[in-house]
């Protein structure tokens, strides 16, 4: 609940570069997409997340607002208009590094996006709620795994899209020597853990909670385009 | 762009891309997220018993963080137990599991008649889950204490025995972290039964990261300050304390020590504020039970143990051994939550007070002992309002009046005798009026003004806004003076003798007659605009940017100074005109103005690229030379002279301004830089501070900080004399007026220094609803202080 911006302490400036770390690709995506070189998308983003962390923008994000992706975007668009010049200058200067995790991957990335996705904010959208979706699976394929049993994720993930699929119940049972009544049971929590834990997720990128579900819908939309 | 497609959605159809998350359809992974709620699963179904490996579940009794607890039966040895899983609709997370199993491993080798025993851990059909015993009466303590209210001993007598409970776990090497009167059972025969040690840590096991920084753990209402701010180090054996502090709290109130309308508003309190005394309760019980809830670990009881004696010894009616706070003692922990607020007090003050707490509880004590505690509480606030007013004197005479006019407040709000009162309130009055105050404001509806400058006359103060455009008041009037409304600038500055000023942006360099606004001369720049600085005879000005160059500007000669790959962010004349330091990036070179050409020898390191390394005096000059470490060079050799290495206080490595003695180095971080002595600490420079000042006698600094304070500092004392604004988005800018004379100045000759920054529609706490810079928001854009007659006529 946009938490990071708000709290001075350590913590605080913790959560908000988990934030820019875990939407870096989005934001270079977008960069891209309005035509910059890879090495200069790359220098750009982070002068940007740089300064953004800085100044602690998110300290005076709007209340009406209330939306990190809103306010990321607006953010970044007011950054490529004013300070493109002297962000060229600093060139990765020192200071404090905000890298994705997956960097050196962002272009590979970014040529794999698909051809229909063609303006940069489409770009942008579709690569954030992507990111959402892949940071809340991973937490998911995380707890599940969770108390030595590697393999439960692995075998009922096709249970979050499809129950009527490859895969029935019952051989779920039998490939973790479980009776069918316990694969329903734990693909049922898993299935209310995935929309807590995306709810979750969204949480931390809207100011008030009221709005998660208002960006839950329109995430879904920018998914099933 | 390149499509990367290998199948398609066995569900949909759609193509799966390669980054499919998990080999996941992305559209049907968003379609899954809506539609109706998987039904939660009902153990057992109701009026039903559902079995569950060797257990009946009969029926569900609590729900907390992690789990779910049932009333069941075991079949084998057919006997009643508590048996908790985790909630119905998580399953097992890594976090929680771990949290899960090391409450049971905790609970399971604890043995104590007022700790729930463990009785079996194990997983069955994919969840994980263990046993306890079933508490009979399935009642809190809370719920036993609501039938024993003012009935004090025995509600000590209970807190007691579950401290005594506590200090078992502690001796075992096992912390509670969430005691709350939930967790603590009351068993009619047994009394307090301390469980759920969901939270709990084996205090020598590593921290495998279940604290993660923004992961807040315990219960908002009682949890320790140090537990709000996910502090996993800072919780300890008193954090436990804390929390029997705030179950005793509840249990004698009827509520616990803080609540809110949301849990951020709760832990706000509880790091903030301090608790209401319970009142009805003995004063000896309110002692006990106020000193658990200390802010501070260090002032709690040292033991959930010390604590059970102190309670024993209130249930057999013997003294305390906790003794109530003094006034003195209530201000100096306040002051210490709160050190920005005390920075106003000033904080030798407090020190001072500090050195006098012992005298005056000794003392006190000692009057206790023999007179009685009435006398000996009127008796202690008369000596308090001597110490405030003693300290106002000392102020006063140290030619600090701000200090001096708070402490006689002070001394006037503390005394109940009218005639003191009144004498301090005169004092204060007095000393009120030679402190320095505001008297100007100006005004930039262009937004933040993030760099001032003033001209040598001081009747024109020029600005330079965050969007890189100009702003000149007359600072005799207050209103603007524009040359042109559209005044795009990158960076202006002053001619020594105030009759023009340069400016860039716009693709030229221009010199703009003051007060007439007539162009003078123009020179035209390529690539961004460029930084620029006037020498002290005003012939010279250096212009930075992509081609830097040195341009005299009354023969309108050019001399380009060495390339370098970036623009120079900083460039500076020495005092006496004859150096130049130009700073392009993460290297700082000097050459002469005469021929700069070539640096005077290889460039030196300048590591933080916001360190704004410069001059001192016209044969040194400071740089931070690696991280955390400055150091002082010789201007015309770039021989390391003097390095200063500070590595505890974070920022201490970023310079910010040198005096023009060469004293004094300011830093992005305190401590500052005072040569003769290495290292000092101005008390209080703030927190990251943005721009600093000198002014030209060294006898003062200003500084403008992103904590949102600027600051007036004699040197070389250092202790604060004002804070002169208060800002939303952190100081921006600030500069000290050329006028020279001593400081203290004389009364309505003062000085200036202005600082800009975002104006508030509404002031709301720290971190208010500031709109972005491109809402057409007005900005305020300096204010001025302290007196000067110039303005005040």
């Amino acid at each position: 609940m946009l938490q990071a911006g708000r709290d001075e302490s350590r913590s605080g400036a913790e959560a908000l570069e988990e934030l820019c770390r875990t939407y870096w690709y989005p934001i270079y995506g977008y960069i891209r997409g309005r035509g910059y070189s890879a090495e200069d998308a790359q220098d750009l983003v982070q002068a940007f997340f740089e300064r953004f962390l800085e100044k602690n923008y998110l300290g005076s994000v709007n209340a009406e607002r209330g939306k990190f992706r809103s306010f990321l975007l607006a953010s970044v668009n007011h950054f490529l208009s004013n300070e493109l010049d002297r962000a060229r200058a600093q060139k990765r200067g020192g200071g404090q590094a905000i890298e994705s995790l997956d960097e050196q991957d962002a272009e590979g990335r970014y040529l794999r996006e698909p051809v229909e996705a063609q303006t940069p904010e489409s770009l942008f959208e579709r690569a954030w709620a992507e990111t959402v979706l892949a940071s809340v699976l991973n937490r998911l394929r995380e707890e599940s795994n969770a108390g030595g049993r590697p393999d439960r994720f692995e075998v009922l993930k096709v249970f979050l899209v499809d129950d009527k699929g490859a895969l029935s119940f019952a051989e779920a049972a039998v490939q973790l020597s479980v009776t069918e009544a316990s694969v329903k049971s734990f693909v049922r929590r898993m299935r209310m853990r995935y929309r807590e834990l995306f709810r979750e997720e969204l949480g931390k990128t809207v100011e008030d909670p009221a709005q998660i579900e208002e960006e839950l819908r329109h995430l879904v939309t920018v998914l099933q385009r | 762009m390149v499509s990367n497609i290998t199948q398609n959605c066995p569900k949909c159809g759609r193509p799966l891309s390669a980054r499919a998350p998990h080999g996941l359809c992305s559209s049907c992974l968003a379609g899954s997220l809506l539609g109706p709620e998987p039904e939660p699963e009902l153990f057992p179904e109701p009026g039903g018993v559902r079995q569950f490996g060797d257990y009946e579940l009969i029926e569900e009794i609590a729900r907390g963080g992690l789990g779910v607890v049932y009333r069941a039966r075991q079949i084998s040895l057919n006997r009643p137990v508590a048996l908790k899983m985790i909630l119905a609709g998580q399953i097992a997370g890594r976090d929680s599991l771990r949290m899960f199993q090391r409450e049971a491993r905790a609970a399971a080798n604890l043995h104590h008649p007022n700790i729930v025993p463990v009785f079996e851990i194990g997983e069955h059909e994919l969840q994980d889950y263990f046993t306890m015993r079933l508490v009979p009466g399935g009642r809190t303590i809370a719920d036993w204490a609501a039938t024993q209210r003012g009935n004090w001993r025995i509600l000590a007598s209970a807190v007691a025995q579950a401290a005594r409970a506590v200090a078992h776990a502690h001796a075992h090497g096992v912390l509670h972290r969430d005691l709350k009167p939930s967790n603590i059972l009351w068993d009619d025969e047994a009394g307090p039964q301390v469980t759920d040690f969901g939270l709990a840590k084996l205090m020598d096991e590593a921290d495998l990261g279940l604290t993660r920084s923004h992961h807040v753990m315990g219960s908002p209402g009682y949890m320790a300050p140090e537990q709000t701010g996910g502090r996993a180090a800072e919780i300890t054996t008193a954090t436990d304390v804390y929390g029997l502090g705030a179950v005793l709290y509840e249990l004698l109130t009827g509520q616990p020590p803080f609540s809110g309308t949301s849990s951020v508003e709760t832990m706000r309190r509880a790091v903030e504020e301090m608790p209401a005394p319970p009142a009805g309760v003995p004063v000896e019980l309110q002692t006990v039970c106020l000193k658990c809830l200390a802010k501070a670990r260090e002032d709690r009881y040292p033991s959930a143990a010390a604590l059970a004696d102190d309670l024993e010894r209130f249930s057999r009616g013997e003294p305390v051994s906790a003794v109530r706070l003094t006034p003195v003692q209530a201000v100096w922990r306040w002051a210490r939550r709160r050190p920005q607020i005390a920075t106003l007090i000033g904080l030798t003050a407090v020190t001072f007070i500090l050195g006098t707490v012992g005298v005056t509880w000794a003392w006190r004590k000692a009057v206790v002992a023999g007179r009685g505690e009435a006398f000996a509480n009127r008796q202690a606030t008369s000596t308090i309002v001597d110490l405030y007013t003693q300290a106002g004197l000392t102020a006063a005479r140290d030619g600090e009046p701000t200090r001096a006019a708070l402490w006689f407040a002070k001394a006037a709000e503390a005394t109940s005798d009218p005639s003191v009162r009144q004498e301090n309130l005169v004092r204060q009055t007095v000393w009120r009026q030679e402190a320095p105050t505001a008297v100007r404001a100006f005004e930039s509806e262009i937004g933040p003004v993030s760099r001032l400058s003033w001209n040598r006359t001081q009747t024109a103060l020029l600005g330079v806004t965050r969007d890189l455009r100009g702003i000149v008041w007359q600072v005799a009037t207050g209103t603007r003076w524009l040359p042109r409304p559209d005044f795009k600038i990158e960076a202006a500055a002053w001619s020594y003798h105030a009759s023009w000023f340069v400016s860039s942006g716009d693709g030229s360099v221009r010199l703009t007659e003051y007060p007439s606004g007539r162009e003078l001369a123009r020179v035209p720049y390529r690539g961004i605009p460029p930084n620029l600085a006037v020498s002290a005879d005003d012939q010279q000005v250096v212009v930075g940017g992509n081609q830097p160059f040195i341009w005299t500007v009354t023969t309108g000669n050019v001399k380009p100074l060495p390339s370098a790959p970036v623009p120079p962010r900083v460039l500076q004349f020495s005092p006496d005109g004859t150096l130049l330091l130009v700073c392009p990036g993460d290297r700082v070179g000097v050459c002469t103005a005469d021929a700069p050409e070539q640096f005077l020898f290889p460039p030196a390191n300048c590591f933080d690229r916001t360190a704004l390394p410069g001059f001192l005096g016209n044969t040194r000059f400071y740089t931070s030379v690696a991280d955390e470490v400055i150091a002082v060079l010789d201007a015309r050799t770039g021989a390391t002279l003097e390095r200063y290495t500070n590595s505890l206080v974070k920022g201490g490595g970023i310079p910010r301004a040198g005096s023009p003695d060469g004293r004094f180095i300011v830093n992005q971080g305190t401590p500052a830089i005072d040569r003769p002595a290495g290292f000092t600490d101005f008390p209080t420079l703030g927190n990251a501070v943005e721009q600093a000042d000198f002014s030209e006698d060294s006898s003062l600094l200003a500084t403008a900080s992103y904590d949102s304070i600027v600051q007036l500092v004699p040197l070389p004392g250092g202790h604060p004399v004002t804070k002169v604004g208060w800002h939303q988005e952190g100081a921006l800018g600030v500069a000290i007026s050329p006028e020279k004379g001593s400081w203290p100045p004389p009364r309505r000759e003062g000085r200036w220094c202005g600082s800009g920054a975002w104006a508030a529609r509404r002031f709301r706490g720290r971190f208010p609803s500031a709109a972005p810079p491109d809402s057409g928001f007005r900005g305020m854009g300096a204010c001025s202080c302290p007196t000067g007659s110039r303005i005040t006529n």
